[in-house]
């Protein structure tokens, strides 16, 4: 119990957070911020280092707001992503991904 | 470093030779060997966590240091078999504080070398690099050895070199470790050091966490060092701060038994065992030693048609090249003695037959025995002199037995042997079940109630 309530603390979002977030508007295709990601070398290895059930959940929600976006609609409101639930899931491995990639371009500068 | 082409020309080169040999300090000036002094003095600590240290300052160039642990492929369970293999070919991968880049630029940049090897009973990671870079070095055996990730796309990617040394065994390898298994069952020592290939790619990266955290315990590490101080040494062992964990695994269980594998080709591979001697009882590991020289293992001289031990009597009656070796393995409480035969396919039952009639024979010459016991003298002092071989049996001796012979006091043991130990070491292979393994053509090969 004293767990939860210290995790809720430190995660809970401002209004402004949560009204920004909501301002984007990718939240009402269902859309994670990480989904969103540009694809370039550093985030292609991240992925390609995801365990599956991340990419699994990732690629269904891509293929919902394709269709979504087809068919020019959004998903009804009570399955729009609450800034709560929007995990940043891949995120840490990118950055890992760019420290790497930052150690050895710093070697290669003075080795 | 940059790579300059400055030191290409020949001139300059062969100044900054001289001036090497010449500087202060090196040993070759002193009279000492480049290799170190081949009669140094081992001192042994056992730390209060029980970590065994033992160290020789031999003044060698070259420093060595490596940890060991009694985490072989003996303590695999039969749901993480082949995690040792998996365990060495994934050292050196990223660490807490170390990642994969970091550890092995900055090993390769000062000139040393990290190496892991694995066997039924050792896990053993050596560090080796000129002395005064070795303190360097030595925070990253440290991470490689202790504080290993093993993060699961660095697994999954070192796959394929899994793979291709599954695929690079030799037959002769294959048939020796399919003795262990028909010897042992498939339990214990009889564990393959190799993963099998349905195994591939399904031990995980927890599954090597455990098994770490199960068996890299203090009470069975050792940490051994050629070329440095003993004291660094032992403050070295207490920086690792190894936990207490389970004590050793189950005692070994000889049974006897066979296994044939049948690929196909031209030769066959057999090798043939007997319960033989264990470390436990060093002077019968000594002897079952002497009497594998005294049979015949190997040649003392490159490329001499020198075939004197008595397995060497079916040699002749053979169509084709064929190699007939004695076998002996020792362990911490168990052992294999026996031959390992290569021969041309149809002349094996031959071969096979007259091995296992002098295995069971009854007793050996006194003049192979005295050979046996020179060759193996010989051979223990070459391992001991210096280098690579001599930090491995340093610490192999560490982590097994916990205790450490110098090269010295093995000699005068091995002279202390008389026939009559020989003879009651064969007699031990005559009164045991034997077993056998072969891989290879095996149309001519005998089964193993043909033999007995």
């Amino acid at each position: 119990m004293a767990v939860s309530f210290v995790q809720r603390r430190l995660m809970s979002h401002s209004s402004l957070q949560k009204w920004a977030y909501n301002l984007a508007g990718f939240n009402k295709l269902g859309l994670w911020r990480d989904d969103l990601l540009y694809e370039d070398s550093d985030v292609k290895e991240a992925l390609r280092r995801l365990p599956q059930k991340y990419i699994d959940e990732r690629n269904y929600r891509i293929l919902r707001a394709t269709q979504l976006s087809i068919q020019k609609s959004v998903l009804p409101k009570e399955q729009w992503t609450k800034l709560e639930e929007d995990v940043l899931y891949l995120t840490p491995y990118v950055n890992d991904v760019i420290k790497e990639r930052e150690e050895r371009e710093e070697w290669n500068k003075t080795h | 470093m940059m790579a300059t082409n400055i030191t290409k020309a020949p001139i300059l080169r062969a100044i900054s030779i001289r001036g090497y040999a010449a500087a202060a300090g090196c040993p070759a000036s002193k009279g000492i060997p480049v290799n170190g002094q081949p009669d140094y003095e081992i001192k042994t600590t056992v730390l209060p966590n029980k970590v065994v240290v033992a160290s020789a300052e031999n003044e060698a160039l070259i420093s060595r240091v490596s940890i060991l642990f009694r985490a072989g492929a003996r303590n695999e369970t039969p749901d993480n078999l082949g995690t040792t293999h998996t365990l060495r070919i994934c050292a050196g991968l990223s660490t807490h504080n170390a990642s994969q880049f970091a550890i092995t630029r900055n090993i390769q940049e000062v000139g040393s070398s990290l190496t892991c090897s694995t066997d039924r009973e050792v896990v053993a990671y050596t560090l080796e690099g000129t002395r005064p870079v070795l303190e360097k070095t030595l925070p990253f055996l440290t991470e490689v050895a202790t504080r290993q990730c093993f993060k699961p796309w660095e697994v999954s990617d070192n796959v394929p070199r899994l793979r291709l040394e599954l695929a690079t065994r030799p037959p002769q390898l294959r048939a020796v470790d399919l003795l262990h298994k028909a010897a042992y069952r498939s339990r214990g020592l009889g564990n393959s050091i190799y993963t099998a290939k349905h195994q591939l790619g399904k031990i995980s990266s927890e599954t090597l966490q455990h098994y770490v955290k199960q068996n890299f315990v203090a009470n069975r590490a050792a940490v051994v060092g050629l070329g440095v101080d003993h004291q660094d040494l032992v403050r070295y062992a207490q920086s690792l701060q190894l936990e207490g964990g389970k004590a050793d695994c189950e005692p070994a269980d000889y049974r006897g038994g066979e296994i044939r594998s049948d690929k196909g080709g031209d030769v066959a591979h057999i090798a043939i065992a007997g319960k033989g001697g264990s470390f436990r009882n060093a002077k019968e590991a000594l002897s079952f030693a002497v009497l594998q020289r005294a049979l015949g293992a190997g040649s003392s001289i490159k490329y001499a048609d020198e075939n004197r031990g008595l397995l060497a009597k079916s040699l002749s009656k053979c169509s084709g090249p064929t190699s007939i070796t004695a076998l002996n393995i020792s362990y911490t409480d168990s052992g294999l003695f026996g031959a390992l035969i290569s021969t041309p396919c149809g002349d094996a039952k031959t071969v096979v037959k007259d091995v296992v009639d002098i295995l069971k024979g009854g007793s050996i010459p006194d003049e192979d025995i005295a050979r046996g016991k020179a060759q193996l003298t010989a051979a223990v002092l070459h391992a001991l002199e210096s280098g690579s071989t001599a930090i491995e049996d340093i610490g192999n001796q560490a982590v097994l037995i916990g205790s450490v012979a110098n090269a010295c006091q093995i000699a005068n043991a091995i002279s202390g042997l008389n026939s009559s130990d020989i003879n009651n070491a064969l007699k031990k292979i005559t009164s045991s079940k034997l077993s056998i393994a072969s891989v290879g053509n095996l149309r001519c090969v005998p089964f193993l109630d043909e033999l007995v």
